[in-house]
């Protein structure tokens, strides 16, 4: 195989050429790394966002969500008329419909401070849309009255709670009779307790949910139900627990200025990483322009040249991310804190470097331009 | 058998006005094995010669012939892989890859011809021992002298025993001592060899090593001396 040495040959001279010129090499990194982190980082710390505003819609259990119309966020404004729940339970293909309120009250610790807590009233006699992460404490204690669950993020500022502890939440005596763990949303942390405790805390006279979870019949057509409910109550929102998800995401990245932010972030570090390369690159075409004449007029091809870049090209790009990944990686354990997580999806260890490659090379393109143009006869002169 | 047939070899640099005429009509013949120094004032032409016969340069008009080939109006694509098999090239400048060591320069172009790794590595060795440089194969271009790269460059040129070599001023940046040792290289190996060699020179102190010198004026061969 005569093309082995030769493509040996190039990745030779392509990696000493690189390593030669030092400061070029620690230039053309710093564009990568700095890409890299940055993107890492803003990508890091808004699906850590996204995770916090999905806390709801991905942890509660149910098939199918009922939602009053529009609710897009990861709460609701308003809420459903009571007979949602019948309606729902009566529709074809729903093995059972239950009830969810969810509001933000106050919870008063012994020395008096008020703290504001996510209410999450469930129907305690079926468990459904009741704590999950449960680190104390049996779910079922939630059927007697005047009992909730409160988190364990929370325990101090609560005032050191434990099992048995009592607090005054919405001016209701409350026992603490289980906790979660980690369940604070963008905000106060979560506590539980049945529907119609919650109906009480808030003095409500209404029975009316912000919520109507639905599970599926075994074997029925997921969307087929969802467009029976949504027949049958025309006036709220009906979507399977993965859109929910979706309209959150979507929210927050169309109707907020988080997407705009994080994304003219990541796009301002591709831009500066690219040019960082593209310009040392060329720079450093520019400085070896004798040697690469030389290479052509011994018989290197402009693609055997072309090749040489790729391939520092690629160095860079992998060298870069390689180091940019630590440094997120050493970021997010760094900052991780309940308040804010920074999520890096292990794909991003495959993802950097292939958008890397993509920066790098395309970056590389000026530099091949200009060796493109070389005329071998330029070594004479 | 001839090396190089060149004829009518014209060059034009420009166009209307700026044009200017390098070569005009020059008539060369080369035999194989010969050595043949090309001398000539500045800006007489040499260079452009060299690189035509050297299928780096088209010419405007003429036909060259080197080692068989018809080389005048091809594209690169053709020339690069003749130029890779068929000729080694010496420069005034060393133009030696600063990043590699001797070696790594020195069996450049046996791996760019497909020559393996141990292979080329090996008979790059042998030839730095050749030009006197075995005990300096792993230095850098920097830390070798002026005459020492000349060599280094020499050994690039000759390692793939080319049939034909081509030299621009391949002592201009050399004093003369340097000069003298670096032709008697290049000539010596070349005559072992019976490769062809063609060298462009103004430098009259080494034409005791040419089988024969012509010189060029103006574009144009004018004259043929011993
Ligand atoms: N690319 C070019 N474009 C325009 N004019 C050129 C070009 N290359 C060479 N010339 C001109 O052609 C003439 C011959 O140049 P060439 O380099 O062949 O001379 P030379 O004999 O090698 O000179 P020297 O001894 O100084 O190296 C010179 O006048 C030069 O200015
Ligand atoms: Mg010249």
């Amino acid at each position: 195989m005569r093309l082995l040495p030769r493509i040996s040959v190039l990745f030779e001279t392509a990696v000493r050429m690189a390593l030669h010129d030092r400061m070029k090499l620690a230039g053309a990194l710093l564009g990568v790394v700095f890409a890299t982190f940055l993107g890492g980082q803003q990508l890091g710390i808004f699906l850590g966002l996204v995770q916090k505003n999905t806390l709801l819609a991905d942890g509660v259990k149910a098939d199918i969500w009922i939602a009053p119309k529009n609710t897009r966020q990861a709460e609701a404004s308003t809420t459903l008329p009571e007979r949602s729940v019948f309606l729902a339970r009566t529709t074809p293909g729903v093995a059972w419909a239950d009830p969810l309120l969810f509001q933000t009250g106050t919870l008063v610790t012994d020395n008096g401070t008020a703290e504001p807590v996510r209410i999450l009233g469930f129907d305690a006699s079926t468990g459904r849309g009741g704590p999950w992460n449960v680190t104390a404490g049996d779910p079922a204690l939630l059927r007697n009255p005047g009992t909730l669950f409160l988190d364990t993020i929370d325990r101090k500022r609560h005032g050191g709670t434990n099992l048995g502890s009592v607090r005054e939440v919405m001016g209701h005596q409350m026992q603490v009779v289980g906790f979660t763990s980690g369940l604070q949303p963008f905000g106060p942390t979560f506590a539980f307790t049945d529907f119609d405790e919650a109906l009480r805390l808030f003095s409500r006279t209404d029975r009316n949910p912000h919520f109507v979870l639905v599970g599926v019949e075994p074997g029925a057509d997921t969307a087929a139900v969802v467009a029976a409910l949504q027949a049958a109550l025309p006036d709220s929102d009906v979507m399977t627990g993965a859109e929910y998800h979706d309209r959150i995401v979507n929210y927050l990245l169309t109707e907020t200025q988080i997407g705009v932010s994080f994304g003219t972030s990541t796009v301002f570090g591709l831009i500066v990483g690219f040019v960082i390369v593209g310009l040392t690159m060329f720079s450093g075409v520019v400085d070896n322009l004798r040697e690469f004449g030389m290479l052509k007029a011994i018989g290197a091809t402009t693609f055997d040249l072309a090749l040489v870049l790729m391939l520092q090209a690629a160095g860079y790009a992998i060298a870069g991310s390689g180091i940019g990944l630590l440094l997120v990686g050493g970021l997010a354990a760094g900052i991780r804190s309940p308040a804010l997580v920074v999520i890096l999806p292990p794909w991003l260890i495959f993802g950097a470097p292939v958008l890397m490659l993509t920066v790098c090379i395309s970056a590389s393109f000026l530099a091949l331009l200009r060796i493109r143009g070389l005329e071998p006869a330029m070594v004479f002169r | 058998m001839n090396a190089i047939v060149a004829r009518n070899l014209t060059k034009r640099y420009g166009e209307g006005e700026n044009a200017f005429l390098a070569l005009r009509g020059v008539d060369l013949t080369v035999p194989t094995g010969e050595v043949l120094f090309v001398t000539g004032p500045s800006g007489s032409g040499k260079t452009t010669l060299l690189s035509i016969l050297g299928c780096v340069l088209s010419p405007t008009d003429g036909t060259a012939q080197v080692l068989g080939l018809d080389v005048a109006g091809l594209r690169e694509g053709r020339l690069a892989p003749f130029r890779r098999a068929s000729i080694g090239f010496i420069f005034q400048g060393h133009n030696l890859i600063a990043s590699q060591d001797a070696i790594g320069n020195v069996r450049l172009p046996l791996m760019l011809n497909g020559v393996g790794s141990a292979e080329a590595t090996r008979r790059a060795v042998a030839e730095l021992e050749a030009v006197g440089l075995g005990d300096k194969t792993m230095r850098l271009p920097r830390d070798l002298s002026g005459g020492q790269r000349q060599r280094v460059a020499i050994a690039r040129a000759t390692v793939g025993r080319p049939p034909l070599i081509l030299a621009d001023e391949p002592t201009a940046s050399l004093d003369a001592k340097s000069g003298r040792e670096v032709m008697e290289l290049l000539t010596r190996l070349a005559r072992e060899r019976g490769t062809t060699v063609l060298v462009v020179t103004h430098d009259n102190r080494i034409f005791p090593y040419a089988d024969r010198v012509v010189a060029i004026e103006d574009g144009q061969l004018v004259q043929e001396a011993a």
